[in-house]
């Protein structure tokens, strides 16, 4: 028995003539269509949803960074609201002059808000550093400087090697400070280069600068560079990580005064959204836009306001060289007090920066403001609203989808967070704006958390100082991506938010 | 006395003339021949007035002397037994026995050589351990000191028993040789069947355990008594080695009576120790002092082999001789499937130029070997694997292979590659070469399958990718279908099941099952591909054979080839019952979700790349189709039966592969590598078929249109899509992308310089290697990784001993949920969870922007180092591998929390490290410094020890996952850290090694097939 083999293939009885069976054809042509199947299957049929992404919800620790103006100048204060549905631990210090401050430690409650000043920490210069330990959380920093004004812009969660700004000046009466924050225990080394209007410079005493571990440096512009009325602004570490903002003190003879703190942009990007902005009746509304890049780069510009959106002819296709700075009036092209909203996009995918400065001496704007747009709507923002010194806080929403968005509005503040009936289902048109005064629903300080149910917008929060700081505040907040759950119209989206997976932005929603 | 045990002589009309003054005793029963003497002498009326006995087996003649000199010999030295010289039968020039030693348990030796002549080489008088009792004459006053036989033995070892209670009670045993008988030895021989008797090896085991228990002393019948159990577990091992399973029941037979025994054999073990005036030493000083057994049986062996050499030597030397090789040469190149096989052996060769020369392939699972192959063998029997963060896990099967492929190539590692490399190819065209001319008789036949089987691109894939588990099955595969069709034609054929048919089955089985294990050992997830094919290739043969009444046979046959699947599991246990889990090697790509290492090979394909063997371009696309349409028109009925069994195995194949790569199934192989094997011997079996059908069956057909119609179909698709499809591709076979494994390229000594200078500063860490640009294209077949995908190695970077990681444990789980929260980011502060893991480097490409952006987001994580594609990153807050824990994270982890958060909240820097002393050890003086506990970065396991002093340290996890011993407060001394776990490591493989030996002898030719070709 071992080792025998039947050879079925050398069947010596089989017939001589062996004629093909039917079967043999009718398999030869069902492997054929078979085959015909499978390479339409392959081509016709979309793959299977892939595996999802990483990212859950829950936040183990999160740092936010805030570099602040030396203390001598002005006071900051470094505001935090917790985001999530669980209660999280703060730990709040500050990092200057290659040393960390003694931290001051609180469990913060859901939906609430905590404030302290950088002061008390006693390093000059020194960047805030707020960690969060458990859930999420989003921190401002308020600057009030009663020379020169006040400011609030939000706080960097994460730092970088490269930082770019659409403005800034070494004119006189217009101080222009980088403030380059290193709060890593290793050594990092900046180069910073100008964009002007007609020229590029890279100044020779700001290439590759050592900025020591755990610092903050301040950089007046003015000794680097010289006097150049306007200009773009681009920071690259080439060893290390860095936090980077911008700090202007105005002070014209015009009688423009005010302040500006302003977080740099971490990347360029093809387009750009300000969802508040107005053509002041007073003064002058200047959006600049920077192309860093090899290539010139060709922009469209439109505004949206509550009825319509406008797209001004000589905006179209507006060529910004490589290297340079444009600088646009809004005021040449829609009425004074006019309230918009402002779209910029790169139709020939190079990437720029924007920014837009807003200067008035008198009216509902007095002071200076230049912020950074937001490259992207998303579901939901933080942002900060309201202040010390209390003065009219206007919610600007653009919605550039193609559908209509629904927003909600909850606002938390120290002692409690509150979901005002009359916020909890705004309307906003596809590609119209929209302004909502949170004045009467604010008592000090607070975190408005804007949650899209829809589709994603972007959202701009206008802070007015009255005396002595008379000046306004212009902030977008951070986003936290996606959209909420479709609701029913009308449906409230309440706080607490919980933290957001980073998800699709559809401008076609 | 003459004692007749039942026979069926007439004893007493045989002796009754000769003997007429004999007394005849006959017993009714056989109760051996101690029984039947000890009888003798009780009934004897002539037993009383003696003062000899002289006790003779009934086939023994002695000559006229003999007696007298037994007598005399016996008086003059006053001895207590005396026995003579013993010779064979038929040549009593031969001799069989002039007194007799043993081995410590009992094992007879006769001192002689096999067939010895006697010359009288042997004839002194003298002492022995004791003679047999063929002849034996033992003195009254022995009996009536020592008592008679212990008639418990029935036969065998009784003489040894009674000479050796006769040196104990201080009788001497000599020898006469004057005295010579002639000994037919009738029953060892088995020329006397005997009614009832027990096998002998049943009685030699038993009675040698009751001999030494009745006499040794008690020590060393304690340690003979262990070393018997042993011996006798590898005597049951080797049994089975030889196939001799029927034998193997008998050791438990003897085992059971022995126990059934005991008080019997105590009883009388008291009475010889009471009359013992004779210490051990003394007997042993006449036995033999090696195994007799071991001599015995190796000299036998080596004069078999020496007289087989000498026929094989012979044989070479005829055909070495430059007028046979001349002859053979022409004879040889006169053929054109040589010519064939040539032309395609060098197209084979130059296709693979670029992983044949050149420095060792550290891609895909193709990694370079060690050059110090013994760390293979270390990590094998190594109680705790150093990989990842520690595993008591078996080590891959892999590494026996690995290993030999280094001994195979004198330890080195370049040449250890290659040549596994081209071992498996050429195994694979010898494999299909060989079932390809079971089917058919056609020379040409084979040399085509070997074509298709070698140039399609399939193999192209698999080596480019680095794809080692697609080798592995490639050079498997071929020979397991042989011996699978093998198993279900024998089966098949035959109507009633017989015993020789059920072991030439069991024997067919346990090879299929040794070759699965040899390929599952290598790419772990082929058992899945090769669980499909037989189940299809079952289903297709049950569907041809329903018409015929030989269905069942084919159903038993294919249930026997199915059977080979779980006895190779048995024989990789216990490695395939951890790959057999939802993350392990061998089940881990149903489950991973896509996250299997290798998953990215599969979403670089198409569906129409699976059915057309991984074809690219369009042009090949006949040559599949071509095999397909000549196979079905040319052959006969049978072949085209079989033809369409394999073409239905080959569109199952590439229909669920079809699927896989869409991503509506899971994949069912680790690499689409894998999975097309199977189609691919399938085409390669349909192209040796057609040509067969061609040379073969169309001379013996009428020429009708189908012929005239394949024959052109076959030659035209054949050349069209191998030269238009195939070959282009031959010349794109490139190294599989550089890995980063330790010491290959530039890049990697770079890395490998920093990591080592660092190692040498700060001692041992861990480096993660995060990212799919180190990860997707290696560990074919090894357990799963979540995205983004790591590896865990020592500061020696990545090497051969990481490259097939056990399934991951709970530290391995808690830093992939770290690398999640890291990568998202959830976390600003990851080097706090990565620091107890002793993670000091993590290493990333720099074009992985998301990594890259997650890494500068962390605190405590700084970049060291970027150099072109590698980004290295330093974690600030590293803690050594077994390290005295600063006051805040004992603090933190004390907690007892061990949660993410309690380890990141806390705010420290470095602990004190315990210096390495091993991969299992680790040692250091304890410090002034107060510190409460010690941290172990290794997967918490209870064979985890540490001692400070010669006090046991309490043992507790840390972090949920790592090892922490709390520190008395007023210690002092050596702090020692060990793993214990080695034994019962080392017990294991050995398990394994002796399951592996008895299936290789179950496996191999059968005592007959030995004989047969001999003769």
């Amino acid at each position: 028995v071992q080792g025998e083999v039947k050879l079925p293939a050398d069947s010596a009885d089989e017939s001589p003539q062996s004629p093909l069976a039917r079967g043999d054809l009718a398999f030869l042509l069902a492997f054929l269509l078979f085959a015909a199947s499978l390479v339409a299957f392959d081509s016709g049929v979309a793959p299977a949803g892939r595996p999802r992404p990483l990212g859950a919800d829950r936040v183990l620790s999160a740092g936010w960074y805030c570099p602040t103006p030396p203390q001598a100048q002005s006071e900051s204060v470094m505001s935090s609201a917790n985001l999530g549905s669980r209660r999280v631990r703060l730990r709040t210090q500050a990092i200057g002059g290659s040393a960390e401050s003694a931290s001051v430690s609180l469990d913060l409650q859901p939906g609430r808000r905590s404030s302290g000043s950088i002061a008390q920490f006693q390093l000059p210069e020194a960047l805030g550093l707020t960690e969060a330990f458990g859930s999420s959380i989003a921190t401002d920093l308020q600057v009030l400087s009663s020379a020169h004004g006040a400011s609030v812009e939000a706080c960097a969660s994460r730092p970088g090697n490269r930082w770019f700004f659409a403005n800034g000046s070494t004119e006189r009466r217009r101080d222009n400070y980088l403030l380059v924050a290193n709060p890593f225990s290793e050594e990092a080394v900046i180069s910073v280069k100008i964009f002007g209007p007609d020229k590029q410079v890279e100044p020779s005493l700001l290439k590759e600068k050592v900025v020591p571990p755990l610092s903050q440096t301040s950089l007046f512009l003015a000794e680097f560079v010289p006097e150049i009325p306007q200009f773009g602004i681009a920071v690259a570490a080439s060893q290390g990580r860095v936090v980077v903002s911008r700090y202007s003190e105005v002070a014209t003879k015009d009688g423009i005064k005010g302040a500006s703190l302003e977080l740099g942009a971490e990347t360029l990007s093809p387009s750009w959204f300000f969802a508040g902005g107005e053509s002041p009746t007073e003064g002058e509304e200047l959006l600049m836009i920077v192309n860093p890049d090899s290539r010139e780069a060709l922009v469209d510009l439109s505004f949206q306001t509550d009825k319509d959106e406008t797209s001004p002819e000589k905006l179209g296709e507006l060529a910004v060289p490589a290297g340079r700075q444009v600088a646009i009036k809004t005021t040449d092209y829609l009425p004074r007090g006019t309230k918009h909203s402002t779209r910029i996009t790169s139709t020939n995918g190079v990437n720029v920066v924007v920014e837009r400065q807003i200067s008035a001496s008198k009216g509902a704007r007095q002071g200076f403001e230049s912020m950074l747009g937001v490259p992207m709507p998303a579901g939901r923002w933080a942002i900060p609203v309201g202040s010390k010194a209390l003065g009219p806080t206007l919610l600007s929403v653009l919605n550039p989808s193609r559908k209509v968005a629904t927003i909600g509005v909850s606002i938390l503040s120290e002692g409690e967070v509150s979901r005002p009936e009359p916020l909890s289902a705004i309307s906003v048109a596809p590609n119209r704006a929209q302004s909502i005064d949170l004045s009467p629903y604010l008592t000090g300080p607070a975190t408005a958390v804007v949650s899209a149910i829809g589709c994603p917008v972007v959202a701009e929060s206008t802070l007015s100082f009255g005396p002595p700081f008379s000046d306004f505040a212009s902030s977008s907040g951070t986003s936290f991506g996606g959209t909420s759950p479709a609701r029913a119209p009308g449906a409230t989206a309440s706080p607490p938010v919980r933290p957001l997976r980073r998800g699709r932005s559809s401008m076609g929603c | 006395v003459v004692v007749d045990c039942c026979s069926d002589t007439d004893v007493v009309g045989q002796f009754g003339s000769i003997l007429p003054s004999a007394e005849f005793v006959r017993i009714e029963r056989n109760v051996g021949f101690g029984a039947a003497a000890n009888l003798a002498l009780e009934v004897s009326g002539a037993a009383p007035q003696a003062d000899f006995f002289l006790f003779l087996h009934d086939d023994v003649e002695l000559e006229p002397e003999a007696a007298s000199l037994l007598l005399a010999t016996a008086l003059e030295t006053s001895a207590g037994v005396v026995g003579g010289k013993g010779v064979e039968w038929d040549h009593p020039e031969r001799l069989l026995e002039v007194g007799m030693s043993a081995d410590q348990f009992g094992y007879p030796y006769s001192g002689l050589e096999p067939g010895e002549i006697d010359q009288g080489q042997h004839d002194k008088q003298r002492e022995a351990l004791f003679v047999t009792c063929a002849c034996l004459m033992a003195s009254r006053r022995l009996v009536e000191t020592c008592g008679l036989w212990d008639g418990a033995y029935f036969a065998f070892g009784e003489d040894l028993d009674l000479c050796t209670r006769a040196r104990l009670a201080g009788f001497k045993v000599m020898v006469q040789p004057g005295a010579r008988y002639r000994h037919i030895e009738a029953l060892s021989n088995a020329r006397r069947p005997v009614k009832g008797m027990p096998s002998v090896r049943f009685l030699t085991r038993r009675n040698r355990l009751r001999t030494i228990v009745k006499n040794a002393a008690v020590y060393r019948m304690l340690a003979l008594l262990a070393l018997y159990g042993g011996l006798s577990i590898a005597e049951v091992i080797l049994l089975g080695f030889f196939g001799k399973f029927d034998e193997i029941g008998e050791y438990p037979k003897a085992m059971g009576s022995f126990f059934v025994s005991i008080p019997d054999i105590l009883r009388r073990r008291r009475a010889v120790q009471k009359r013992r005036t004779v210490p051990d030493r003394k007997i042993r000083a006449l036995m033999v002092s090696d195994l007799a057994r071991a001599r015995v049986f190796f000299e036998a062996r080596l004069r078999a082999w020496e007289r087989g050499t000498l026929a094989f030597g012979a044989r070479t030397l005829s055909s070495l001789a430059p007028s046979a090789i001349k002859a053979t040469l022409k004879r040889w190149i006169r053929r054109p499937t040589t010519v064939a096989t040539l032309i395609l052996i060098g197209v084979l060769v130059f296709a693979m130029r670029a992983v044949l020369v050149g420095a060792p392939i550290a891609g895909g699972s193709l990694w370079p070997f060690p050059g110090n192959t013994g760390k293979l063998v270390s990590q094998y029997f190594s109680g705790w694997r150093d990989v990842g963060l520690g595993s008591t896990s078996a080590a891959p099967p892999a590494f026996v292979i690995f290993w030999l492929f280094s001994l195979l190539a004198l330890g080195k590692a370049v040449l250890a590659q290659k040549l596994m490399l081209v071992v498996f190819v050429t195994l694979g065209l010898i494999g299909v070469h060989r079932f390809v001319a079971m089917q058919t008789r056609s020379p040409l036949a084979p040399v085509a399958s070997m074509g298709v089987y070698a140039l399609a691109p399939v193999l192209g894939s698999a080596v480019t990718s680095g794809d080692l588990g697609a080798l592995a099955l490639y050079a498997g595969l071929p020979f397991m279908l042989s011996l699978s069709f093998r198993i279900a034609s024998l089966r098949a054929d035959a109507g009633q099941t017989s015993g020789s048919e059920t072991d030439a089955l069991t024997k067919y089985m346990i090879r299929l099952a040794l070759i699965t294990v040899g390929v599952v050992a290598v790419g772990p997830s082929s058992l899945i591909a090769v669980s499909v094919m037989w189940i299809l290739l079952a289903a297709g043969s049950i569907l041809r054979s329903r018409a015929s009444a030989g269905m069942r046979g084919v159903v038993a046959g294919w249930g026997w080839v199915l059977l080979s699947l779980p006895a190779c599991l048995l024989i990789l246990i216990p490695w395939s019952l951890e790959a057999l889990r939802s993350r392990g090697a061998i089940l881990g790509p149903l489950f991973s979700k896509g996250r299997d290492t290798y998953f990215p090979l599969w979403l670089k394909l198409s569906g129409r790349q699976m059915l057309l063997l991984d074809l690219h371009g369009a042009a090949g696309v006949l040559a599949p189709l071509a095999i397909v349409v000549a196979v079905l028109l040319l052959a006969g009925e049978q072949t085209r039966s079989l033809s369409r069994v394999l073409i239905g195995v080959w569109a199952v194949f590439a229909l669920l592969g079809a699927l896989a790569v869409k991503g509506y199934v899971p994949p069912l192989a680790a690499s689409p590598g894998i999975w097309m094997i199977g189609p691919l011997l399938m085409a390669a079996s349909l192209a040796g078929l057609a040509v067969g059908g061609i040379k073969q069956e169309l001379p013996r057909h009428s020429f009708g249109w189908r012929h005239k119609v394949a024959i052109p179909v076959l030659l035209i698709g054949l050349s069209a899509g191998m030269l238009a499809g195939w070959a282009p591709s031959l010349l794109g076979w490139d190294r599989p992308a550089d890995s980063f494994a330790a010491g290959v390229s530039e890049r990697a000594a770079s890395i490998g310089s920093l990591l080592a200078s660092t190692a040498e500063q700060t001692g041992d860490f861990r480096v993660l290697w995060l990212g799919g640009a180190w990860l997707d294209q290696i560990r074919a077949g090894a357990a799963p990784v979540a995205a983004p995908g790591y590896f865990l190695t020592g500061p020696g970077g990545l090497s051969l001993l990481n490259a097939q990681s056990p399934a991951p444990s709970r530290g391995e789980k808690r830093l992939e949920e770290t690398i999640q929260a890291m990568s998202a980011p959830r976390v600003h502060l990851a080097g706090h969870l990565l620091a107890p893991a002793n993670i000091r480097f993590v290493i990333v490409n720099p074009k992985d922007a998301q990594l890259m952006s997650a890494l500068r987001t962390q605190r405590d994580i700084a970049l060291e180092q970027q150099q072109g594609d590698v980004a290295i990153f330093r974690n600030l807050q590293w803690l050594p591998r077994a390290a005295l824990a600063p006051v805040t994270l004992a603090q933190s982890v004390t907690a007892g929390t061990g949660t993410e958060r309690s380890v990141i909240e806390v705010k420290w820097s470095g602990g004190l490290g315990l210096k390495r002393r091993s991969d299992n050890k680790y040692s250091s003086q304890l410090p002034r410094t107060r510190h409460s506990q010690v941290l172990l970065a290794e997967n918490f396991n209870k064979g985890w020890h540490a001692k400070v002093g010669s006090k046991s340290l309490k043992h507790t996890t840390a972090f949920g996952w790592a090892n922490r011993f709390l520190l008395p407060a007023q210690g002092a001394g050596q702090v020692r850290i060990y793993f214990s776990g080695k034994w019962l490591r080392l017990a294991w493989l050995f398990g394994e090694f002796m399951i592996l030996l008895v299936a290789i002898g179950a496996a191999g030719a059968g005592r007959g097939e030995i004989a047969g070709r001999l003769s």
